[in-house]
This record gives C-alpha cells, sequence and structure tokens, in this order.
C-alpha cells in the first residue's frame, strides 16, 4: 500500500476566489484509507500569464495499484464537481482528464497514469467566483445530514440541468431537473417522518407504514386498496416543499420529463412543456436543495449573484447577410425543398 | 471558422475574450457569393453580466474556388 492521488479536471463556468482551495481531510483517529479530498482551480500559461481554466477535484489515499486508487478515490473526487456547481448556480463539465500519481518515496520511484479526452474543450468564456467559506457551508450542511447520498443526487442531476442548458432547447434540462425533484421528494418524505417522530428506515414496508399516516394525516385518504392517495402525498411533497404551491410550473416539469421517458407525447408537446417550466423550476429546485442542507437563509449563496445560472455552453458565431449566385451544389435546395403546399 | 484567439484574466470574475471569425470552407452556402451584412458572437451571460467587445469586428468571407480547394 502506497499513497496515491486521483485528480479530476474538468471545465468549469465557476471558480474558487483566488487561489483558494476547499480541502476537506480525514480526522486523525480516521480509520479508512481515505487522506483527503480537495477541490481547487486549474490554471494554464499562457503567454506569461495564468488562466483559469476548469476546477480539479482530487482525493488521496492508500492503495496498491493505480485502478485501485480510482476506485477508491474517484468517487470521493467527483461529488465534488456537483456540489460546486450546485452551489454556484453554475456549469461545470464531465471531467477530461483524470491523473493517478503515488508521489516517489526513499524506496520507490513516483509512478503516474494519465487519461486525457481528445480535443479538450476551450475554457468557459464566462466565469463566476465563489468564496471558499460560502462552499464550505454547503458542504458541512451535507457531511451533517442523514440523508446525504439521496442529497448528492439531487445535486448530481441538478449540476447535468445547469450543464445542458443552452439557448435554444430546454429539454434534457427538464429531464434532469425532474430527476432531481424525485430524489429531493425522498429527502424531503425522510425529514417530515423525522418531523413527526416515525424513525427513517431502509425497511421499504416500515416507511410505507409512515407515508400512509402521513398522507391521511395530510388529507389524503385511501379509497379502497388503491395506493394513489401515496402517490398523491408523493406530489404533494414535490408541489409544497420544492415548487412552493407552483402547481403549474410542477405539472408542466413532470410532463415535460414523464412524456418524453414514456413516449406519450410528441416532441412538440415535451419541448414546450420542458421550455414553460425549466427557468422556474431551475430557481426552484436549488432553493430547495440548499433549505434541505439547511444553509443559512443569509448565506450569499442565497443572493441575487448566484440566482440565475451561469450557462457552460461555447461560443457561438453568427453571421447574416444576402447571397445572389445559384448554389453549384445546390446545397439550400436539398436542405429546403420546395412543395406544392 | 470562428474561433477564440485569446483569453485574458482580469479578475476573478473578469477575462477578455479575443474572438476571431473567417469565412473560409465554413458554411453550407460555400462556393456562392455572400454579402455578410451582420455577426455577432454570442456566449452565455447572466444578469449580473456585462459583454465588452474589444477592437472592431471584422468579417472575412473567402470563396473556395479563390483558394483553389474546393472539392
Amino acid at each position: 500500500m502506497r499513497e496515491w492521488i486521483v485528480m479530476l479536471r474538468a471545465r468549469s463556468s465557476v471558480r474558487l476566489t483566488g487561489k483558494d482551495i476547499l480541502n476537506i481531510e480525514a480526522r486523525p483517529a480516521s480509520t479508512e484509507p481515505v487522506v483527503a479530498v480537495r477541490l481547487r482551480n486549474a490554471f494554464a500559461e499562457v503567454d506569461g500569464r495564468l488562466i483559469f481554466t476548469g476546477l480539479i477535484a482530487e482525493a488521496g489515499g492508500l492503495a496498491e495499484e493505480p485502478a485501485d486508487a480510482v476506485a477508491l478515490l474517484s468517487p470521493l473526487a467527483a461529488p465534488h464537481l456537483q456540489v460546486v456547481a450546485t452551489a454556484a448556480n453554475a456549469a461545470v463539465d464531465e471531467p477530461s482528464r483524470m491523473l493517478i500519481y503515488a508521489p516517489p518515496t526513499a524506496d520507490e520511484p513516483g509512478r503516474f497514469l494519465e487519461q486525457r479526452s481528445v480535443g479538450e474543450p476551450l475554457p468557459a468564456t464566462t466565469v463566476r467566483a465563489i468564496h471558499v467559506s460560502d462552499l464550505g457551508a454547503v458542504h458541512q450542511g451535507l457531511e451533517d445530514h442523514s440523508d446525504k447520498a439521496r442529497l448528492h443526487r439531487s445535486m448530481a442531476h441538478y449540476r447535468q440541468a445547469v450543464q445542458l442548458l443552452d439557448p435554444f432547447n430546454r429539454v434534457m434540462t427538464a429531464q434532469h431537473l425532474w430527476m432531481a425533484c424525485e430524489n429531493l421528494g425522498q429527502v424531503i418524505f425522510r425529514r417530515l417522518c423525522q418531523e413527526a417522530d416515525l424513525p427513517v428506515s431502509d425497511d421499504p414496508s416500515r416507511m410505507g407504514e409512515h407515508k400512509h399516516q402521513l398522507a391521511v394525516a395530510a388529507g389524503f385518504n385511501p379509497i379502497g386498496r388503491s395506493r394513489q392517495h401515496l402517490y398523491d402525498f408523493d406530489a404533494h411533497i414535490r408541489v409544497e416543499h420544492i415548487f412552493g404551491g407552483d402547481r403549474e410550473t410542477y405539472k408542466q416539469l413532470r410532463d415535460a420529463s414523464d412524456a418524453f421517458e414514456h413516449g406519450y407525447a410528441d416532441f412538440g408537446e415535451v419541448h414546450a412543456a420542458a421550455h414553460a417550466s425549466a427557468d422556474t423550476a431551475l430557481r426552484l429546485v436549488r432553493d430547495a436543495i440548499l433549505r434541505e442542507i439547511a444553509l443559512l437563509v443569509d448565506s450569499p449563496l442565497l443572493g441575487e449573484k448566484y440566482e440565475h445560472p451561469l450557462e457552460g455552453w461555447q461560443p457561438t458565431f453568427q453571421m447574416a447577410g444576402t447571397y445572389g449566385e445559384r448554389p453549384r451544389r445546390r446545397l439550400a435546395v436539398l436542405l429546403w425543398p420546395q412543395t406544392d403546399a | 471558422m470562428p474561433e477564440i484567439v485569446a483569453i485574458e484574466e482580469v479578475g476573478d470574475e473578469q477575462r477578455n475574450v479575443t474572438f476571431r471569425a473567417n469565412g473560409i470552407g465554413a458554411s453550407l452556402l460555400e462556393g456562392q457569393r455572400l454579402s455578410v451584412q451582420e455577426s455577432s458572437f454570442a456566449v452565455p451571460l447572466t444578469p449580473d453580466r456585462k459583454a465588452a467587445q474589444i477592437g472592431d469586428t471584422e468579417v472575412v468571407v473567402a470563396h473556395g474556388d479563390q483558394l483553389g480547394d474546393e472539392q
């Protein structure tokens, strides 16, 4: 066993202020083979000056071989990217580089293994900075939360929702927002159980009984042997605790997701529902995630600066004009055939 | 082909980005005589952001047959 570090580098529209680093270290008493996890800015030197190119999430720990290090450490490093994307409300791409290395010791040379994508994208043109202390509060809220894993999954979907934003399309953003809601709804249900002194467990039968109790208490009564009142209560949780009572946005987002997933509506309807709901839902879902981790209401992350998602699409060039010659290859005619209609 | 030719870091939240585009072999309308009347670059922006253009925009359109490489 020796110490390995796994570094994941991703293009990002959010950076940490200055040269700040977010460091999460194992307590001295920890017996886990993980030493530390951290997030920092990545820079490249261009003409003698540094420019921010993305974020590096890295984790260090003990492993035998590079593959063991990746299996152990990358699941600890990667979630940093979804947390910072949600906290800063800004696009963070999938990692395009992975470096695994073991520093040299007195007995062994250093070892490394690196993977890079071919044709890496350029750095984001627009960047938003987040203070490491503000980001740290989100991490602390996650660490302290009893349903940390579900919150991480909600954030993973939220990151995808922001990363997939583009000027013309909200369809995939809506899909991921809905999946974030499904995870978040379970987080909220468990919180409601705790508030009602109902013990939370992984026993589906017990949790089903709890849901029945909470549903009846909220006015959703069963009809015969139907479980519809439980589904209605699930919807109630999402509408009231995520969408703040905005039933119309909730319904449009659900329709955009369900119709696309199950294929019961045409793509035009999916597109329309996604466009009608996604921008409002982005704000509501992020607010709900941060609320569930008990972020203080005076946190700067809830302020105006972070209210709008900072998209990460590559800059687009547009030109318009006129043309007069007949096309030699008749591309325009092939693309836009004339019809009698 | 549009491209970013330079990024200069001004501060944590400000960077100067220089774009360039030319029309060589880049359009579905290649092979025709184009008259470009307007052009622009779009970047992701939110209400807290302002885009400042550095210098003048110059668009140069070249035809494939002028380069002798039209396929």
